[in-house]
């Protein structure tokens, strides 16, 4: 943004005529597809997988279980690049899972997640576009899962898995969909009235959003707790406040 | 004088967590709410009825969330209020005795004990304690829009996994909006602008035409959005979204580029209740001794500096006016440069949270206040419009859907899921199942088992605000936030217990309906889906 903020802020401080000091931030081209880059989203490796015990958090009366007795486990969305899974096991593991793990049982199988990309697909545990498995600690209950690919369909098997890659299912999750991290390819447009009386014509010029209110953007999402936007904007302030 | 060539849409996000602790008489986090009521409600209406009574139309949007109506309708606040303003003016005249031979310092104290009686004024015989009647009658009257927002501020991204419990989020705030304004709310302020495609649906059941998103929840919207976010898309549902405007909000928002970072204006981190000798203090910060706010600062911001220069209401005030001014030219450039690119009126829509006028930002109200007035008189490019007034303007545009976002940090869900608040998701989705199983085990239920049915949805949904996650995160009030979360999901489990083993306690269930007594017509059947 060049210092255009600065440059009406100096202005100001000498008390200049307002439109001296002007400058429009409102371009006018086409918008580029934009697609922020998982690496500037989130630095480093996975953020958190240690294990979080209730025990750790602060507690006066009232206490909540580890668990709840069931198995399963759920997908949750971060970001374009982030999903979270929780997930259960019941101590009662079903017989049929110990018959699948075979005379060596639970002692050669390790815990793991088998994370599916299911974009536009009915997922019927064989047929996704491509999955990965991550070992978990014998002792996590939850993890963050880097899915690289936006805007598409995620669904995980919690289960066990073996040193030559058998994988027995547990539990499958739910199906999330991350959301884009930039800017649409699809530029169809069609128009609705909402008395559904005429339809407008799609306009072929561009929107007046631009690479630059783009990167404005980008630059808000990748910046870090530093910043000086919504970084130590006055939302920020309750941080050092009891306010919210 | 020609016809104007676009519109800007102020709108004000107000939002308090509910807290309300009968159990204690001198509760900290309640003070979060007196604090509002005289830095920024009252100033707000304050504003409004100044500009009505000058003969300015004027039109702004507003939402309330229902844990804030709740509370500020609430008679045991109300008393407590009353007795903090009382002894925040006993503490100003204090004051202005105290700094008799201290000129400047005098000024202040005068100007805060006057601000002090206004607010006592204004909310005990103006509005007979119910300032939620200040707003709509401003509503009645063609001045405001005021919308609602999910019943306790639930961020509904998370909640996915249980469409049930968004959908009693969205119908139990309408329901409650529709009870408290007399009339359905036309829009919809989804709690830290968290959207997750298909919630509009939700939206468009309860009758809401429109609710906003943060700039790239429509720039990244598909198909592309034609006009950016300077005109609503539709979703299929037929719901609007519009989209905020980045410039115009960096410009208010951003403590250093920003103007609430002016350094003649009020220093919010010099209070005299941190500053001034203890023993002289003591009765006016909190019982237990510990030194918090109390609404008297004397500094400016002066700079980088913590050698702090004595505030100047004249002169802040002056500068108030001035970035107004500034304000206005670069939304006047801003919309004249769009009508020259675009086939219809474009609309800057800029949202804040209202908490920033008055409290955060002391000069606030009075910004707002040239502003509007500086709108009316001084230019002819734009106007002040509410979303809902643009969509009777613009009833055809263009079929997009929006992207799951937020306004929160890095713009997705990570603000409320990341280290130190994701174990909270395991509870609050069980819950929100066994709510649903209960629902649907004993719909229309009648007597004890019907209340104690509404008190486990009550308790849900407290345990589901947002609140609590995100003080998690930004490590204010970590332990409040983390009792709160624990306390409404055990409440939730013991009723849920009890209504399944049918041995509900009377006693017991009195005791908790009188503490967390929001939503007093709350119909639990919602969470059967039906």
């Amino acid at each position: 943004m060049r210092n255009s903020k600065n440059m009406i802020k100096d202005s100001l401080d000498r008390q200049i005529d307002p439109s001296e000091a002007v400058e429009i931030h409102v371009p006018d081209v086409i918008p580029e597809i934009q697609i922020i880059e998982p690496h500037e989203l989130h630095v480093g490796k996975n953020p958190d997988y240690r294990r979080k015990t209730q025990r750790d958090i602060w507690d006066s009366q009232y206490r909540l279980p580890d668990t709840y007795g069931s198995t399963e486990i759920v997908l949750m969305v971060r970001d374009p690049y982030w999903v979270y899974a929780y997930w259960e096991i019941a101590d009662d593991i079903p017989r049929a899972v110990t018959a699948a793990l075979g005379p060596e049982g639970l002692r050669t199988f390790r815990k793991a997640l088998r994370v599916h990309d299911v974009t536009d697909i009915e997922f019927d545990g064989s047929n996704s576009h491509k999955y990965i498995s991550i070992d978990v600690h014998d002792n996590a209950d939850n993890w963050y899962i880097n899915v690289e690919r936006p805007n598409r369909s995620y669904c995980a098997e919690l289960g066990f898995i073996n040193k030559e890659g058998a994988f027995v299912c547990l539990s499958k999750s739910n199906t999330v969909r991350t959301p884009r991290a930039g800017v649409s390819e699809i530029v169809d447009t069609e128009w609705m009235t909402i008395s559904e009386i005429e339809k407008y014509c799609p306009f072929h010029s561009g929107a007046p959003a631009s690479p630059e209110i783009i990167s404005q953007i980008a630059e808000r999402m990748h910046l870090d707790a530093g910043s000086e936007f919504m970084g130590k904007g006055p939302k920020q302030n309750r941080r050092a406040n009891p306010y919210k | 004088m020609g016809e104007e060539k676009g519109y800007l849409a102020l709108i004000l996000h107000a939002h308090l967590p509910y807290i309300r602790h009968p159990e204690h008489p001198d509760f900290f986090e309640e003070t979060w709410l007196y604090e509002a009521i005289t830095e920024t409600y009252v100033p707000l209406v304050k504003v409004f009825n100044s500009l009505v009574n000058d003969g300015i139309k004027f039109r702004i949007t507003m939402s309330f969330t229902p844990p804030l109506i709740s509370m500020l309708r609430d008679s045991l606040l109300k008393e407590r209020y009353l007795r903090h303003i009382e002894r925040l003016i006993k503490l100003a005249e204090q004051e202005t005795e105290r700094t008799r031979s201290l000129p400047e310092f005098n000024e202040n104290a005068k100007m805060y004990l006057e601000k002090f009686r206004e607010a006592k004024r204004v909310f005990r015989d103006e509005y007979k304690c119910n300032l939620i009647a200040a707003f709509s009658s401003l509503q009645d009257k063609g001045y405001l829009e005021i919308i609602t927002s999910p019943a306790t501020h639930g961020y509904l991204p998370l909640m996915e996994i249980s469409p049930v419990a968004v959908k009693a989020q969205v119908k139990i705030a309408a329901d409650y909006h529709k009870q408290v304004f007399h009339r359905k709310s036309r829009g919809f302020w989804f709690a830290e602008c968290g959207f997750n495609p298909g919630d509009d649906k939700l939206l468009k059941q309860e009758g809401m035409r429109y609710f906003i998103l943060d700039a790239h929840g429509v720039l990244f919207a598909s198909p592309q959005p034609r006009y950016g976010v300077f005109a609503p898309i539709y979703c299929e549902s037929g719901v609007a979204a519009f989209g905020r405007d980045i410039e115009s909000s960096k410009q208010v928002w951003s403590a250093r580029e920003g103007y609430p970072g002016d350094y003649d204006y009020r220093e919010f981190y010099r209070d005299i209740g941190y500053d001034l000798d203890y023993n002289y203090i003591k009765p006016y910060i909190h019982s237990s001794g510990i030194r918090t706010g109390t609404g008297i600062k004397y500094y400016r911001i002066t700079g980088k500096t913590h050698d702090k220069q004595i505030y100047n209401r004249d002169r802040a005030l002056r500068k108030a006016k001035i970035h107004a001014g500034n304000f206005m030219f670069n939304r006047e450039k801003q919309i004249e440069y769009l009508a020259s690119v675009m086939d219809r009126k474009p609309i800057v829509v800029a949202p804040y949270d209202a908490e920033l006028f008055g409290h955060w930002w002391f000069e606030g109200p009075e910004w707002l206040n040239y502003l509007i007035r500086k709108v009316t008189h001084d230019q002819n490019v734009f106007k002040l419009i509410t979303p809902g007034d643009y969509l009777d303007i613009y009833q055809s545009n263009q079929v997009s859907t929006p992207s799951l976002s937020s306004w929160g940090y890095k713009g997705y869900n990570e603000v409320w899921l990341e280290g130190s608040n994701d174990w909270i998701y395991r509870h609050l989705h069980k819950a929100a199942k066994r709510m649903e199983e209960l629902a649907k085990a004993y719909p229309n239920s009648e007597g004890i088992r019907r209340r104690a049915l509404n008190q486990a949805a009550r308790e849900l949904l407290l345990a589901q605000s947002s609140d609590w996650a995100f003080i998690m995160k930004t490590k204010t009030v970590v332990p409040y936030a983390v009792r709160r979360t624990k306390e409404h999901i055990s409440r939730f489990t013991e009723l849920y217990e009890d209504i399944r083993n049918e041995s509900i306690n009377e006693a017991r269930l009195s005791e908790i309906e009188y503490r967390n007594n929001i939503f007093p017509e709350i119909d639990y059947n919602v969470y059967t889906g039906a």
